[in-house]
């Protein structure tokens, strides 16, 4: 995923960065994070969810 | 010692929306660490977890629980789980009581227990800053 290929459709899914760039998304978060640390095994990521537009109330 | 985190804003995408968010390092099953940004929530009584995180520290879960939200009853799972903040020199390491729901559709609330008696938190929403100052040297620093 291209940085330049974001948009609204992130809103309230994991992402996942490297250097303060998003390189990955989805749902699923140990997917995401196993798929992330295969192709960068010794890079530090961050994992984040993206806000909804909604307010949170937990 | 005071730790201070600016709320964390994922780049192109939230458009200047700001969370009391941290950044927490869980160690993984598989080896490792993945930072997670945690929202700091002084209204949850403990620390929450996704699924998901769960799942990749291998967590061993306990008995089924229900939790009360302002959305209702949910099931979770009550286990432990350790992370670690970084510090100027070195890191924070906690192990917590959390509660673990059965989706990844939450972020990872950092609640009061195993977390805020450890800080002194401060949610600084002028300045947009979350403020943690060590209560003691109850924490085990390495």
């Amino acid at each position: 995923m291209s940085i330049n290929s974001l948009d609204d459709g992130l809103e309230g899914k994991w992402v996942i960065l490297l250097n303060e760039h998003i390189i990955d998304s989805g749902e699923n978060i140990k997917e995401l994070v196993e798929r992330a640390k295969k192709l960068y095994p010794d890079k530090k990521l961050t994992l984040a969810k993206v806000p909804t537009k909604e307010s949170m109330i937990y | 010692m005071v730790l201070s985190f600016r709320y964390h804003v994922i780049p192109d995408v939230t458009n200047g929306e700001k969370k009391p968010t941290i950044p927490v390092e869980f160690k993984l099953e598989s080896g490792g660490y993945i930072e997670v940004m945690c929202l700091v929530d002084s209204g949850s009584d403990v620390v929450v977890l996704p699924k998901g995180i769960a799942e990749l520290l291998n967590l061993n879960l306990g008995e089924e629980s229900n939790s009360l939200g302002i959305g209702g009853e949910v099931p979770v799972r009550l286990s432990r789980a350790s992370f670690r903040i970084k510090k100027e020199h070195g890191y924070h390491t906690l192990t917590v009581p959390v509660e673990v729901f059965n989706t990844d559709n939450i972020p990872v609330l950092l609640g009061r227990q195993g977390f805020f008696d450890k800080f002194k938190v401060t949610i600084d929403e002028r300045d947009k800053k979350v403020i943690l100052k060590e209560h003691s040297s109850r924490i085990s620093s390495r």
